[in-house]
Formats: structure tokens, sequence, C-alpha cells
């Protein structure tokens, strides 16, 4: 991704003309030689002289200046969950190349519930740019494999944690990734050397901190079935003939949703179901698929109700399903 | 940490004082009028920096010191000084000081004491301060933005006596 950037920013130049190459960000690259010359012209016993003075040269060194970002700062995960990642990017704000020291922290970032486990290793580039955690993922080993970032480059980093069994649902916990300059950080103004040429830490101390936050859904649903019997003769009996009326309340619970919540209960063996008994909410449902209303009754693969719940929260309070069967 | 040299000061063509008199010698034997090639007014540019240091008074203070480690965003303040090193007077003397590459003109920092000072946008016309505008693309005109300087010229008033020393300056951030 770094590559890409660069090499985008540099035909971005070369179409801007020269001085485009200081229209970085990072401004003038470290190393530069910045040349001045100063012209005279006078006269002296009536005939004009030019003449040039000494050229003085101040050469640019280079600036320590690093930016992380993060693509989501509060991310939805569950309790026990793991490998769990955050998405952020490195970027080299300063005007050399530069490399950058990573260090994840969970343990002890303050202003959250828990604390995430980090997963090991913690740090991933995301080398296939997919956004997310997957196979061909490099892990970040500290001081061996340091993302090298040219001016205005960057590098996005995933930042991976579990989350405990013991985190409670809505609760918070932060898990914060550093990159720092390997010339080195700290005061604004702070002077190192780098590979023979001088750096100087800029503004953002060389050092970028930012967390990310993960939030615990415990969003769950709860099915509580029900029946009751009628025999054809008035009696509650589970005799051949006799009907049973299943009720099952499904109750949303925790933070969060299910998106397209369907329900479906199989029709017990040696039993029929009842055509036209299905209800959601005591309302009706025909036992027509397609999609003329939320329920239907099919027999593909194995008979059974289904009723599409639609988007649920715990603000969309229990549902109820009632259908009726009549034994063999 | 290393301690680098980062301003170096190349001098282009000091006229030292053994070759000035070989050259006026050589000029006298040949008889010819001396002024014509001589160099009489020596200049000599040189790039400093701001430094806040605390006085001997304890007050914070400000002074110049040589440019050091100059990174993008720092102000370079930039001095021509110019020498009459003839023993006769030199006169319409005019300093012109295109601005760096990789740098951007201060906004009315140009002086120059006894001179009118005049800037251009592309190095070849001058104007003042207040009269000089910038081409739009629609081909209006509008007044210059001091980033968009890219020359300076200081036209001295008065005429250079012998071994009258004069310095113009003005400053310019690293882009």
């Amino acid at each position: 991704m770094g590559l890409v950037r660069s090499i985008a920013a540099m035909a971005a130049g070369l179409a801007l003309g020269a001085t485009a190459l200081d229209a970085q960000a990072a401004g003038t690259a470290a190393g530069t030689s910045i040349q001045n010359t100063a012209q005279v012209s006078y006269q002296v016993g009536g005939s004009t002289v030019t003449t040039s003075s000494n050229t003085s040269t101040v050469t640019v060194v280079e600036i320590l200046d690093v930016v992380v970002t993060i693509a989501s700062p509060t991310v939805a995960s569950s309790v026990g969950a793991t490998q769990q990642e955050l998405v952020f990017t490195v970027t080299n704000t300063g005007n050399g190349s530069e490399r950058f020291e990573l260090i994840g922290l969970s343990a002890g970032v303050t202003g959250d519930d828990f604390d995430p486990t980090l997963a090991s290793p913690a740090i991933y580039f995301d080398t296939d740019d997919s956004g997310d955690l997957s196979a061909p993922d490099t892990a970040y080993i500290a001081g061996t494999n340091d993302p090298n970032l040219a001016a205005d480059a960057s590098v996005r980093v995933l930042l991976v944690n579990n989350i405990p069994a013991s985190a409670a649902d809505g609760s918070r916990g932060r898990s914060q990734l550093t990159a720092r300059a390997r010339t080195g950080f700290g005061d604004p103004g702070s002077d190192f050397s780098s590979g023979g040429l001088d750096a100087v830490v800029g503004t953002t101390r060389a050092e970028g901190i930012l967390f990310g936050e993960y939030l615990v859904q415990g969003f769950q649903l709860t099915a509580l079935k029900s029946q009751t019997i009628q025999d054809q003769f008035g009696a509650e009996r589970p005799i051949p003939g006799a009907r049973i009326n299943y009720r099952i309340i499904v109750t949303p619970s925790g933070t969060g949703s299910a998106l397209a919540a369907v329900f479906s209960d199989a029709i017990p063996a040696n039993t029929t179901y009842l055509a036209g008994s299905l209800e959601l909410n005591s309302i009706s449902l025909t036992d027509a698929g397609g999609g003329d209303d939320a329920g239907e009754f099919t027999t593909t693969p194995a008979p059974q109700v289904r009723v599409n719940l639609g988007d649920l929260t715990t603000t969309s309070g229990p549902q109820t399903i009632e259908f009726a069967v009549t034994i063999n | 940490m290393k301690a680098a040299t980062s301003i170096e000061t190349t001098t282009a063509h000091p006229l030292t004082k053994a070759k000035l008199a070989l050259a006026m010698l050589i000029f006298a034997a040949a008889g010819v009028a001396q002024a014509q090639s001589k160099n009489c007014i020596e200049l000599q540019a040189s790039a400093e920096t701001e430094e806040q240091y605390t006085d001997d008074q304890g007050r914070a203070a400000t002074r110049l010191v040589p440019a050091g480690k100059i990174v993008p965003g720092n102000e370079v303040i930039w001095t021509i000084t110019a020498k009459n090193v003839c023993d006769s007077a030199a006169e319409n003397i005019v300093i012109a000081n295109p601005v760096p590459e990789h740098m951007t003109y201060v906004a009315s920092s140009a002086m120059g004491v006894g001179t009118a000072i005049t800037y251009s946008l592309d190095g070849q016309q001058f104007a003042s301060a207040n009269e000089l505008t910038a081409k739009e693309a629609d081909g209006s005109s509008r007044p210059a933005r001091a980033a968009e300087i890219r020359a300076i010229r200081w036209t001295y008033t008065a005429p250079f006596p012998k071994g009258a020393t004069a310095f113009v300056r003005y400053r310019a951030t690293v882009n």
C-alpha cells in the first residue's frame, strides 16, 4: 500500500512540474541542498558591471514525524472471541525514509471497562490489503521487520486481541498501538543522527499513539417453547387425532442487534402441521412461501414452519410464534 | 549524535587582496580603463536562523545564528552584504536575489536601508509590493500573495562611496 501511494504521489509530482516535489505533506526531502546566489549590478566610471555572490548552501535535515490513524475507533466483538483486530494506519509524515517500531498495549490503557488480551503475535501487517486478519498477513517482529516508510508513505497494521470470557455485555476494552521513529523520538526539536544525516524530532514527537476499542455485544435470542394439547374428546390426552398447540416466545437480550433473524421449527415426527395455524404475535400468517407475509410452512427439506422476524434488538421486545399440529 | 555541518558557505569568487592587486597591476600596465572589468562590489550571501536565548540579565532574547539543522517549516534569514572595494564610488547599485528553490518568501520580510524594494513572480518583471499582481486562470488580475514571490530586487538610491558596506535581508521558510 505504501508503495502504491508513493508511486501515485510521484506521478502527481511529475504532472505538476518541478516545484511539486515540495507538495508532499512532509515538505522538502531530507538531504536537499538549498542554494542561494545573489547578484549585484552597479556602475563605476560609467560602465555597468554585474557580479554574483558566493553560493550559500543550507542542507535540509530529516524531520521525524509519524501519525497513527484507525479505521474504526470502536469495533463490535463478543465475549470470549479470539483474534479480533483493530485496523490502524501508520504514516511517515516526516521528510525522509524512516523505520518505525510498533508496540501494542492492552493492559492498563485507561478509560475502559476491561483489558483485552494481546494475541501472540499481536501485530500483523495487512499484507494482502484485505482490511482484516487473514492468512497471508505477516506478523510484525520488533527490530526484525520494522516498517521502513518513505516520506509520506504509510502501512496498514492490524492489532490483534482476544476478548476475555469475563468481559461483560456492553463493556468496552481498549488496546493501543504506538509507532515510534527508530532514529529517535521525544520532545520536538530533539536531534538525532540517522545514517550520517542529521535528524530532528518534529511536532508529532516522532511517536504516534492511538487506541481502538472493542465493544462487547452479548446479544442473544432466547426461545421458550410451550405446548397445550386438545384431544377430540375435549380432554388433554396426547392421542392420535389430538391437536398440539405450540407457542414459542423469542426474546432478544443484550446490546446490539440480530439482523434478518429467521425462526424455524421442525414439525415433530408422527405429527402433521395443521394448515393455516401459523401466527406471529397473534396475527395469522399464510402457509404460502414467496414473501406474501413473514411466515410459511414448507416440506423442504423437512416439514417445518419458518418466520422472518426481521432485525431484532431489545427494543423489538419478545416475538410470539404459534402453530399447531395433529398427532398421527 | 553527530556534529554534522549542515551549512556550507562556498566562496565562489572571493577576490583576494593578492589577486586584486595583481589585476590592478595588469590593467595599469595595459593602459585599460581599470573600472571596465574590475569588480568593485563584493557580495556575500549568508543563511541564519533565529535562536531564543536568555541574556545575562536573565531575559528572553532572540539572536541570529548561522543556519544549523534546517527542517521543513523552519525560517531562514538570508542576508546579502555588499561592500565597495574600489577607490571610486559605485552608482546605481541593484542587488537581486531569487528566492531559493524549496523555499517560500515570508510576507513583508524584505528590508534594506536606503533601497527601493521590488518583487517579481517570474524573475523577469518587477513591481513594488502594492503594485504586484498575479493573473488568475481566467485572465483577471489580483494582488499577488507573498508565497508567489520568486525574486526580490533592492535598488539603492544613493551611490556607495569607497569602502561603504550595506546589507539587505529577507526571510523564507523551507517548504
